[in-house]
């Protein structure tokens, strides 16, 4: 029994001689099965600290020895303790970081991740006995410093440079500082990876790369550049494997809003594919393919709560003239001519369900002959629309939306 | 272990509690209710003079300088009677700031706090003062949440109708959250709720017949960003109808006062185009439009996450 304790020893140092990350990682990580054998020997403080000094060399034996008291604290559930040392943790292991290249990354990404998640932790603890809960904006700060310590690492040989650390890492702050609400934060992440000689994205791991996408569609999301979104966003769905059905539908959530936004609807293939999606998107998409503004209106209400969580509502409801414009579109096809009275839009709104005075159907066309929709002009006297002959209603996708 | 016995310490010894040396407090023994975190060293004021000129502090204040809860009711009365008759602003900005700091200091937060900052709020409204609006409506969202009784339904409306003017969307957005159906029957809240969505439909013709029924002080924000919609709107119609417009169509739908308020606005903004009284020719007066519109086009680097 009390062999197990100097046997993990052992492994972890072995592992930090061979220079084996992943194993590292798993030794001193908070999710691996070891944390079960430490909880169940309950190691003697003063023995421990003699046996990790002599068979563990700096850093390893203070990290480790923390390691083992952020297990205890965790399992007591002191949360706040835990994650005060696993700070502890990551700041002595940045100390000794420049002596470690490439391999050490596993280890780095491990550490991290468990500094993230013990913040999160700890505060929703605090949150509970009303206290100041500051720990993931502190930890993001702990962050930082990582994804520094591997985009400034100078060392010649590209190949084994930490700078192959830097996206993960930066996926990892991405989403501290969303979950945080700083996400102007993201911003000097994105300086300095622009700033700095990297190898180029696409030669980083595929994963790296699609949760990179993902968060910069977001961002590009979030200050209303659209077609940017667009790309990123696509580039990350089109990416990330079909076996990752949450990660897909988590992108699908930011990349259908800003398809539909340019006028580009999912097919229904796509729709089916995922169920909670289609739950949500499929009756907005059929009413803009039909231009039943009434359904349309109907969904947006039944959706709200989802999209606004997600942000997303203000840029789907965008969509509602595209929705206007196809109505419009069918008096067309039914009239077959380009000149048609207001008179007849009115009756076509109201026959949809909506109650609208003739003034607001002008507003309405007005509307829509400005954003491009409909090519032509209207005759207030006459109370006329005059459509062009030649291509009235283009194509929303073809449209510059403004 | 050690955070457990660094609890045990601090209650031994309560009269270490760290606090800012204070004048000796002549307090009553009991605690007030008026008052969220009293303590033995909180100030109560006894001076009973009604007008007070604003003074930065920079240390703890004199009691005798401080106006008690029941006068401070006092001076509100006057301040309100002497802006009705007198409309002197400065004046009435410097008393409100002083009441303001006397409520601070005796740590007062009950509803007449609310009542106070609601005031002082409304009168910096009608005065275009938004710097100082924002500041009330800051305290006003803070004393809110405390569950202090207020007008919160006014002041909810008007944080909408602010976001309209500043156009920033996460905000925006954050407000929606927030109201998810919960206050959705109030009337000034449905009011800017639906400014907000004519505005997000483009649908100027809705958003000028709300404006004419805003409630309270509402359209003093929505003054703020009438311009703007005017130029978005007549853009939108010079683009859309031809060869012109009438003029009395125009002043309706932009719920213009008189054709003469019309007029000047377009001469203000230098709208060429008006044919005659009646018409406004809609391709010459659209290139001005747009480089008018132009100015309000948002881009603000520093906010932004990207580069």
């Amino acid at each position: 029994m009390k062999k197990a304790i100097p046997a993990y020893l052992d492994s972890v140092s072995n592992a930090a001689i061979t220079c084996r990350g992943k194993q590292l990682a798993s030794l001193l990580s908070l999710s691996d099965a070891h944390v079960n054998t430490l909880l169940e020997h309950n190691a003697q403080s003063a023995n421990l600290v003699e046996t990790a000094r002599t068979k563990l060399n700096y850093p390893w034996d203070d990290i480790l020895l923390l390691h083992v008291e952020i297990v205890r604290a965790q399992h007591q559930g002191d949360l706040q303790q835990a994650y005060e040392d696993q700070k502890e943790l990551v700041q002595s292991f940045q100390r000794a970081i420049n002596s470690y290249d490439k391999w050490c990354l596993p280890f780095l990404y491990a550490i991290n991740k468990d500094l993230r998640d013990l913040a999160v932790e700890a505060d929703v603890q605090q949150a509970n006995d009303k206290k100041e809960n500051k720990n993931l904006e502190e930890a993001a700060n702990v962050m930082s410093k990582s994804f520094t310590s591997c985009i400034t690492d100078r060392s010649l040989d590209r190949a084994k440079s930490r700078k192959w650390g830097t996206y993960h890492i930066s996926n990892l702050l991405f989403k501290t500082y969303f979950k945080i609400k700083s996400q102007n934060l993201c911003r000097n992440v994105l300086k300095a990876i622009r700033v700095n000689d990297l190898p180029p994205l696409e030669s980083y791991p595929k994963a790296d790369r699609v949760t990179f996408r993902y968060y910069l569609g977001r961002l590009y999301f979030l200050e209303e550049q659209y077609i940017k979104a667009e790309q990123e966003l696509s580039l990350a769905f089109l990416e990330c494997s079909t076996r990752s059905s949450r990660n897909k539908q988590l992108i699908l959530h930011y990349l259908l809003p800003v398809r539909i936004y340019l006028g580009k609807l999912p097919t229904r293939k796509l729709l089916n594919r995922y169920p909670s999606i289609s739950a949500l998107y499929s009756p907005l998409v059929s009413a803009i393919r039909e231009g039943n503004v009434r359904a349309f209106d109907v969904a947006m209400e039944s959706g709200y709560a989802h999209l606004i969580d997600r942000g997303t509502f203000l840029t789907i409801e965008k969509a509602r003239s595209m929705v206007i414009r196809t109505l419009c579109r069918r008096v067309y096809s039914i009239m077959n001519t380009t000149r048609i009275s207001m008179e007849t839009f009115k009756q076509a709104l109201e026959f949809a369900g909506l109650e609208v005075d003739m003034e607001e159907v002008e507003c309405m066309l007005a509307v829509l002959i400005f954003k491009g929709y409909i090519k032509g002009y209207l005759s207030h006297e006459k109370q006329f629309v005059v459509l062009s002959a030649k291509d009235p209603f283009p194509i929303p996708s073809s449209v510059v939306v403004t | 272990m050690r955070r457990r016995e660094a609890r045990l310490q601090r209650f031994k010894n309560t009269n270490n509690v760290k606090r800012s040396p204070a004048p000796s407090p002549a307090t009553p023994a009991t605690p007030n209710p008026d008052v969220m975190d009293w303590d033995e060293y909180t100030i109560v004021g006894t001076s009973s003079q009604l007008e007070k000129q604003y003074l930065r502090l920079t240390s703890a204040p004199d009691p005798a300088s401080v106006r008690p809860l029941p006068v401070l009711r006092k001076t509100l009365e006057l301040i309100k009677q002497k802006w009705e008759k007198e409309h002197n602003y400065t004046y009435m900005c410097d008393q409100f700031k002083s009441m303001r700091q006397d409520l601070t200091v005796q740590r007062i937060q009950n509803d007449f706090t609310v009542h106070v900052y609601e005031t002082h709020a409304r009168i910096a409204l009608e005065m275009g003062d938004l710097g100082e609006y924002n500041q009330c409506q800051t305290q006003l969202k803070d004393l809110y949440s405390k569950g202090i009784a207020g007008e919160t339904m006014e002041f909810l409306a008007y944080r909408i109708l602010y976001m309209l003017h500043t156009q920033n969307r996460s905000a925006l957005n954050a407000i929606m959250a927030e109201i998810k159906g919960t206050h959705a029957n109030d009337k000034a809240v449905q009011h800017a709720l639906q400014v907000r969505s004519s505005l997000a439909t483009s649908n100027y013709h809705r958003f000028f017949l709300l404006y004419k029924e805003t409630p309270n002080m509402g359209n003093y924000l929505i003054h703020q960003f009438i311009e703007r919609e005017r130029i978005y709107a007549l853009r939108t119609m010079c683009k859309a109808y031809r060869p012109s417009i009438d003029i009395e169509f125009i002043r309706k739908e932009l719920a213009f006062e008189t054709t003469q308020d019309l007029h000047k606005f377009l001469e203000k903004l230098k709208i060429s185009g008006t044919l005659d009284d009646q018409n406004l020719d809609a391709r010459n007066a659209l290139p001005g439009l747009n480089d008018l519109a132009k100015q309000f086009a948002k881009v603000d680097i520093n906010r932004s996450a990207t580069v």
